[in-house]
């Protein structure tokens, strides 16, 4: 409903008018019946005239403000907005609305539908019907000759959801063309894409009536057009269509169950339309990943489904040699190393060929012979990897098919007749692709290999070398493909380097560098039946009844549309994804010239007066409050200063709603105010209810035990979560891994790497002591990734036994098992935090042995009579955390008096045990570096005391 | 709706307990009830008064010829002079004036109602008569007299008239808050101060009633005539009417010492225990200040 340019929202609540005359008659009312006392005296009273009577009746003007805030309220509960999209001069005649409702509208689609019900508004303010076109394919198409009143349009519109598929406008055209609709103009409210035929069906509009066009084209980021695996992980292509400025964003790895499992972030730089999101991520991870998805984006382009095939590269093991003996098969290792994470099938090089994998290893053999090499060289550039691998052959002749030309025959190392030693492979270059797989060690000799000619490039083409700094590996690139050469054969005929570890990791590298292009090896049988489908706003839903299945061999022309929306497809082969954004649509750059570009101001002059209304009724309310408090004599109490408070803090939730919440999220949170104020220790939070409780309150005894014994004096312990909290903010991080504990998430790995490099402890409890037993092999699943550097138990004379007491043993609740710390901290080899260990990991439940009830200040845990043991666990506390507060500071400084005593008194005991023993025997506790010094700065000290003790008296 | 009547005569036995006995009350006697209450003069009695020379108007019957053997003179024996006085008590039966200003609390009319029973008890313990003014019972006196004139005064039924005065002289006690018009009482009181000569006025007030606590638009009624006055404003009128309180108290004073009477002013948050001293003392020393 609208009134001129007003429109309402909600035009129902306008009913609510008609209530104002009775809530006139309620305000007219006599005014509330007052108190009543009883009064004996009131005959003394008789003849005083009381000079200011209540008016009866409330003042006119107050009924009347009253009033108006009740219409202003009723307006603003109609949603009215105001509209004056009065930039057509062409406002006359019927209108028809285009409006693309493809997935690259989802983004905007709120603002378009907005648009659109404008126009339809503004048609009916004239009295004329609107028609509607969405250029979408759909299954029931509308007929866009059907006149449609504002509602109705307005119904349609909001009922209209964005498709998982793109605007097919050709055909839109042809429904209109059909439709024989003759609208006095035509809006084109347009997503800004090209979709193969944006001009042709713009001139075609024009055609039929003066064209106005509202470009509604993403912003930012919007689809992922292609994902690929790489050597590190994998690459993610995003695109955008407006490249002015440079803009970054995050892409995210899902799991099925849509749990994050890796993001990597994607920046544009300026007038560039597509980047790529660099995935680090093992191929376990990758393998868990079921899609990826822009952070900011809403729609299903903005989603990318990782399918089977997507999942690991295929590889074909051309002319695989027919041998009786498995072991002595060419391609053995190489299959052996490629097993579970490619796809590997073996044929002829022609079938290979066909089947275009991402990677085809060839043997050892000459290439030029064979009548398929067109087609190679056709499959490389598209992006394929060749893989060869010298040999005998290929050392006879060379073909064009090497990264390198080769010299003829082959270098033999070591041997009867040879000078030279094998060589052992060299560690990997910065530059080389394999660079971050260890080196295979010296162990492993290559004995012949081909030798490349010398070349100026021949360096930049190596990606390993033998220590002597011959090429082992070469590649070039062709195209999008490549070509590696190992210079060894693939058996371990000529080099140690099949048996290694080193290989796999090569092979991995070498196969996952080439992309088979576009044609992945489908079956061409069976079907593909859609099991997850994307809406258009991007999230997964079950199949309508409508979706079909696709043949396998139609699939890879398939495209996303009504019958098959994009989504996942399974058939006999696996999973297969139907992207919605793997055609990806340009943005429209030139629009013809005869259509009139409506800006996008145009379109948002239409505001919503609802605030304005609630402010203005808020103002008034207020004005009312005054007013009472004026009339009653109270204006200066109390309560009008609440009256103020409260009408301030109300208008700044309507008005500043946005402002507020902005700041909020800048702000620090309470918990990292407190943690950042005072000295915290934090334990990490189990799923474990119980368990945190007993942190909580172990962690609360250490504190006050602390606070006896000890000049730190810390506040009460947080539990945290790493990844979520900032984690700098405590010096000591406690860990105690429930039973069933799962291993800690990329995130917290990475949150709990950062922690303890920048020098905090985490303290790792896995209560589950048992003597004569190794820590439990879940403690290494638990540590997975975590950046733990070498462990080794503390050892005897290490710091943590002196920090604060005398130790001998950590004892907690269970006995005293050995405390792992980093084995660096044990030498004096600084490397981080001065050697200070930022790992400790123990199983003798510290944590149970201090824990203290809340109310009653008693132990929680009973320690079977061993209260002494409980006092030890103290101790270690304390001496944990001075360690962990003090680093090595302690070393050797606090306890070398009581050492000392301690040394005389074993001293006199042993004199007394025999005249021979001198000093020189005795043991040096303290584990500093040398023991004669030790000695030299004991007896200094020694000396020091006695002078003093001589010259007191 | 009136109390019950036994915890207000207990606590009026309360009271007259913790004063002395009355000694030398003041007050018209009557010859027509002789009682008990000696005089401190010579008169018909029952106890020795005096011995006093014989002097020619006595009879010779009243020789006291016991004494008179012992020395040269006759002698008379006089005895004490025995009267009771009369003692009348009256509580306002205005609806009004039994009424609290706090739910719960004692009432003005409970509160004169005890300070009279309290007097009455200690007048009765001295041989007085006492009894409800205009009751439908003559006084009397012994021990049943308190509880006749309570259950006089108690029974009475609300906004019955103004009694007219005793028809013997009497001494009385007028308990009211006195909010009537001015012209009233004084017609009342100089009526009876012709046939009540000492008497004592006890004006009772509730607290509310003497601070005027309201604030804002209140409607005030009178509980005993019904009336009722809106006011938009009561804290302005809160002096004028404090300002009239005292007002009329002072005339009230006035009047009473005009006639001769005293005047007792009480509050219900006060203890009783003072203003009953007060009145006994009153009764007490009214001959010796005449």
């Amino acid at each position: 409903m609208s009134l001129g340019s007003l429109v309402f929202g909600q035009p129902l609540a306008l009913l609510g008018l008609v209530a104002v005359p009775l809530i006139w008659w309620l305000l007219r009312a006599t005014p509330p019946e007052p108190k009543r006392f009883a009064l004996p005296s009131l005959a003394l009273l008789e003849g005083l005239s009381h000079r200011e009577e209540t008016p009866a009746q409330t003042p006119w003007w107050i009924i009347l403000l009253r009033c108006l805030v009740a219409v202003l309220a009723i307006f603003g509960f109609s949603q009215p907005s105001w509209n004056s999209i009065s930039k057509i001069e062409n406002t006359q005649g019927t209108v028809l609305i285009v409006m693309d409702d493809g997935w690259t509208s989802a983004q905007r689609w709120q603002d378009m539908k907005r648009s659109a019900i404008a126009a339809t508004d503004e048609a009916a303010s004239i009295g004329q019907a609107s028609y509607l076109l969405f250029t979408a394919p759909q299954l029931l198409a509308t007929d866009p000759a059907e006149a449609l009143t504002a509602d109705a349009a307005r119904r349609r519109i909001q009922s209209i959801n964005v498709s998982s598929w793109s605007p097919d406008r050709s055909s839109a055209l042809e429904r209109l063309q059909t439709a024989k609709l003759k609208p006095a103009r035509i809006l084109w409210i347009s997503d800004g894409l090209d979709h193969g035929s944006s001009q042709a069906f713009a001139t075609a509009l024009s055609d039929i009536a003066p064209l106005f066009i509202q470009n509604f084209s993403p912003a930012g980021p919007y689809a992922i057009t292609h994902a690929s695996v790489s050597p590190q992980g994998a690459q993610i292509n995003v695109v955008r269509a407006n490249a002015t400025e440079p803009v970054s964003t995050r892409v995210i790895a899902e799991g099925v169950s849509g749990a994050s499992l890796a993001s990597a972030e994607v920046n544009f730089k300026e007038n560039e339309f597509e980047a790529q999101a660099e995935f680090v991520m093992p191929a376990s991870a990758l393998n868990q990943t079921a899609r990826f998805r822009i952070i900011t984006g809403q729609s299903s382009g903005a989603v990318w489904l990782w399918d089977d095939a997507s999942l690991s590269p295929t590889v074909g093991l051309a002319d695989p040699p027919q041998t009786p003996q498995p072991l002595l098969n060419e391609f053995y290792y190489v299959r052996k190393s490629l097993e579970g994470y490619a796809q590997m099938s073996s044929g002829p090089l022609a079938d290979m060929i066909a089947a275009s994998p991402d990677a085809i290893i060839l043997g050892d053999r000459h290439l030029s012979q064979s009548i398929e090499t067109d087609g190679v060289l056709d499959w490389i550039e598209a992006g394929g990897a060749l893989i060869r691998f010298a040999g005998p052959k290929l050392a006879e002749e060379s073909d064009e098919f090497t990264p390198v030309p080769l010299r003829r025959a082959a270098r033999a190392l070591g041997g009867a007749l040879a000078w030279e030693n094998p060589q052992p492979i060299a560690s990997f270059s910065r530059e080389s692709a394999f660079n971050g797989i260890p080196a295979p060690g010296d162990d492993v000799l290559v004995r012949q290999q081909v030798l490349a000619q010398p070349d100026p490039g021949l360096a930049s083409l190596t990606w390993a070398r033998l220590d002597d700094g011959t090429p082992l590996v070469t590649a070039r690139r062709i195209g999008r493909g490549i070509i590696i050469l190992f210079h060894v054969t693939a058996t371990p005929e000529w080099s140690d380097l099949p048996y290694t570890q080193a290989f796999v990791e090569m092979l991995k590298r070498a196969t996952a560098s080439g992309d088979g292009g576009a044609n992945r090896n489908i079956n061409a049988d069976g079907v593909l039946t859609p099991v997850r489908v994307l809406d258009g706003y991007g999230t997964l839903q079950q199949p309508p009844d409508t979706a079909q299945s696709i043949p396998g061999d139609g699939f890879l022309n398939a495209k996303p549309g009504p019958r098959t929306p994009p989504g996942l497809y399974v058939g006999p082969q696996g999973s297969r994804a139907l992207n919605a954004a793997s055609t990806a649509p340009t943005p429209i750059n030139t629009w013809p010239a005869q259509a009139t570009l409506l800006e996008a101001g145009d379109i948002e002059q239409r505001h919503g007066l609802r605030a304005w209304f609630y402010s203005m009724a808020l103002i008034l309310v207020f004005i009312d409050i005054l007013v009472s408090l004026v009339v009653s004599g109270r204006l200066l109490g109390q309560a009008a200063t609440k009256a103020l408070l409260v009408f301030a803090a109300l208008h700044i939730i309507v008005l500043d709603s946005s402002e507020a919440s902005a700041q909020s999220q800048q702000n620090i949170s309470q918990k990292e105010r407190e943690a950042a104020l005072s000295l915290r220790f934090a334990y990490i939070e189990t799923n474990d209810a119980g368990l945190n409780e007993q942190l909580r309150a172990g962690l609360e005894g250490l504190r006050l035990e602390l606070y006896k014994r000890t000049s730190v004096e810390p506040d009460s312990p947080h539990s945290v979560r790493p990844g979520i909290d900032t984690l700098s903010l405590y010096p000591m991080i406690y860990y105690a891994p429930p039973r069933n504990a799962d291993p800690f998430s990329p995130e917290e790995v990475t949150a709990l790497n950062q922690y303890m490099r920048s020098g905090g402890a985490l303290v790792i409890d896995t209560r589950d002591y048992t003597p004569g037993l190794r820590p439990d092999d879940r403690l290494k699943t638990l540590l997975q990734g975590l950046d733990a550097p070498p462990l080794r138990p503390a050892p005897d004379d290490h710091v943590l036994t002196r920090s604060f007491y005398l130790l001998d043993s950590f004892p907690g609740r269970l006995e005293s098992g050995p405390l792992w710390i980093e084995s660096d901290a044990v030498h004096d080899e600084t490397q981080r935090g001065d050697g200070v260990s930022g790992l400790f990991i123990g199983s003798s439940d510290w944590i149970g042995a201090w824990a203290l009830d809340d109310r009653t200040q008693r132990p929680i845990n009973d320690m079977n009579g061993r209260e002494r043991r409980r006092e030890l666990a103290y101790r270690f506390g304390v001496n944990l955390v001075m360690y962990i507060l003090t680093g090595n500071y302690k070393a050797d400084q606090v306890h070398i008096p009581a050492l000392l005593d301690r040394l005389d008194e074993e001293q006199i005991d042993r004199l007394d045990d025999g005249p021979g023993r001198v000093r020189e025997t005795f043991p040096s506790r303290p584990s500093s570096s040398e023991p004669e010094d030790l000695q030299k700065f004991f007896e200094d000290m020694r000396e020091r005391r006695n002078n003093d003790s001589d010259a007191t008296p | 709706m009136r109390a019950p009547l036994a915890p207000l005569k207990a606590e009026a036995d309360y009271l007259a307990n913790r004063l002395p006995r009355l000694t030398n009350v003041a007050g018209p006697a009557s010859a027509a009830h002789p009682g008990t209450a000696g005089r401190r003069r010579a008169g018909a009695g029952e106890n020795f008064w005096q011995y006093r020379r014989y002097s020619n108007e006595d009879g010779a019957q009243r020789i006291d010829w016991r004494r008179s053997a012992r020395g040269n003179h006759l002698y008379v024996r006089e005895t004490e002079l025995e009267t009771s006085r009369t003692f009348l008590f009256w509580v306002d039966p205005s609806e009004g004036f039994n009424w609290s200003g706090t739910k719960g609390g004692v009432t003005k009319a409970e509160r004169a109602l005890v300070i009279s029973l309290g007097l009455a008890r200690l007048l009765v313990r001295s041989g007085e008569r006492c009894g409800a003014l205009g009751g439908p019972r003559a006084p009397s006196s012994g021990p049943r007299a308190v509880q006749l004139t309570a259950e006089d005064l108690w029974t009475r039924p609300y906004e019955s008239p103004f009694p007219p005065p005793y028809r013997d002289p009497s001494s009385i006690l007028l308990a009211s808050d006195f909010y009537q018009p001015m012209d009233i009482w004084k017609a009342r009181i100089k009526a009876h101060a012709a046939n009540h000569p000492s008497g004592v006025i006890l004006a009772v007030a509730d607290p509310i009633e003497t601070t005027y606590p309201f604030e804002g638009r209140v409607r005030l009624f009178d509980p005993g005539n019904k009336q009722a006055r809106l006011l938009g404003r009561a804290e302005n009128l809160k002096s004028a009417y404090l300002e009239k309180f005292s007002e009329r108290r002072n005339e009230i004073k006035h009047l009473a010492q005009s006639v001769g009477w005293g005047f007792v002013a009480h509050t219900t948050n006060e203890p009783a225990q003072e203003i009953l001293a007060q009145i006994a003392s009153f009764f007490e020393n009214r001959r010796r200040m005449t």
